[in-house]
């Protein structure tokens, strides 16, 4: 009668019993050196600044709009097939050709749309409140435009389509409202940052031992030309705020540029008129 | 025979053997000048107008041929050279870059063009 023994097989008993072995103290510094050596070399992930972010996203956007226009392009080439023909077939084409085409503008817009807001940052200190309240109205259209595109792909015939599209129309009128307002608000910002560089510079120059009161011109007339600055940016800042009536858009930009191009040249005068200053402090 | 006189018939008083004084002849040019006439009155003083005018012209004139004899005095120049503020090299160097980021910084507008679309897609 043969016995059943239950034995370990190729030794595993003894490795059991060997258990692990302990770390020697060589290798832990080892593993210490190389942990240390990674915390000094390794680049620290920092939030992205708004204006990698800015590159980011217009870069996105730009691949959008080619692909926006690559579609739009086949949507006018399937339309046309479809004046032709008129059969079931190219019918059917044309719809899908016009929900590609109509998904894509939304995708461009919004990518447009997240550019214009992240770009808005930047200088976004210089008018916190008013930025602020761009930027939670593109952020709205960015979600609306979103959405949009839940609904689109569920159109099967031409009248959803039509329907669709009358209604976007409409919306389009304060689309180009917000797209507006925003770029305004983007160069308004811009300017007021100037404006305080100069103040700092002027300050500096104000400060500087050779500066033996050259700047006293420069001060007294300061206030006049930055009460014109400010009065252009309010300018323009209420020009965006004119409330659009029916269904066209009545373009506002031209006037926000009049009054950006003012401010403009009140800041190089002013910058032309520290030069002047900075420059007798050479003699 | 009964001799007959002669006589202008044209002229009834141009009577050669009439001795009496003759009237004065009456011509347009023997009319007094009416003073109330408005007419009149403003040609009146539109010529009194011209003459001192012409007077006052005349005398202006020759004072002015007086002082061209003078030595004209120059237009007085600014004393300090204008400075050619364009140039950033006459500025302190620790100025010199900050005054050229405030010129770059113009240029740091959001390069975003408007999307074009066609809101006619669909319709």
């Amino acid at each position: 009668m043969v016995k059943l023994v239950y034995t370990y097989a190729l030794g595993a008993y003894i490795e059991r019993c060997g258990g692990s072995s302990p770390l020697s103290g060589t290798f832990l510094l080892q593993l210490f050196m190389w942990l240390l050596l990674f915390l000094l070399l390794a680049k620290p992930v920092f939030a992205q600044d708004s204006t990698d972010n800015y590159t980011k996203y217009r870069t996105d956007y730009l691949y959008q709009r080619d692909l926006y226009q690559k579609n739009y392009f086949d949507y006018l080439n399937k339309k046309d097939i479809y004046t032709q023909y008129r059969t079931l077939v190219s019918e059917k084409d044309k719809i899908d050709a016009t929900k590609t085409v109509l998904f894509s503008r939304n995708l461009m817009l919004k990518s447009y749309f997240m550019a214009l807001r992240v770009g808005l940052d930047k200088y976004k200190v210089m008018n916190s409140a008013e930025t602020e309240k761009n930027q939670i109205e593109i952020k709205k259209w960015e979600t609306w435009l979103d959405e949009q595109n839940l609904i689109i792909p569920n159109f099967n015939n031409n009248s959803d389509i039509q329907t669709w599209s009358r209604d976007f129309k409409k919306f389009y009128v304060e689309i180009q409202r917000t797209i507006y307002s925003g770029l305004a608000q983007s160069q308004i910002n811009l300017r007021l940052q100037i404006q305080n560089d100069i103040e700092s510079l002027a300050n500096n120059i104000k400060n500087d031992p050779k500066n033996q009161n050259y700047s006293n011109d420069w001060f007294a007339s300061y206030p006049v030309k930055s009460d014109l600055i400010t009065k252009s940016l309010q300018t323009a800042a209420q020009v965006c705020r004119r409330a659009q009536r029916g269904n066209t858009f009545s373009n506002f930009y031209p006037e926000v540029r009049i009054e950006i191009n003012k401010t403009n040249n009140y800041l190089k005068s002013l910058i032309t008129d520290l030069k002047s200053v900075a420059i007798k402090l050479n003699n | 025979m009964q001799e007959n006189l002669y006589q202008n018939v044209d002229s009834l008083q141009n009577n050669p053997l009439d001795n009496s004084p003759s009237p004065t002849p009456v011509t347009p040019l023997g009319k007094k000048i009416p003073l109330d006439d408005p007419k009149i009155v403003i040609l009146l003083v539109l010529g009194t107008i011209t003459v001192i005018l012409l007077i006052t012209s005349l005398i202006i004139n020759i004072i002015r041929q007086k002082n061209q004899k003078i030595i004209p005095v120059p237009t007085p120049t600014p004393s300090e050279i204008p400075l050619p503020t364009t140039s950033n090299s006459l500025i302190p160097d620790i100025y010199q870059d900050k005054f050229k980021k405030l010129e770059d910084s113009f240029n740091y507008d959001l390069d975003l063009e408007v999307p074009a679309i066609d809101i006619e897609t669909g319709l």
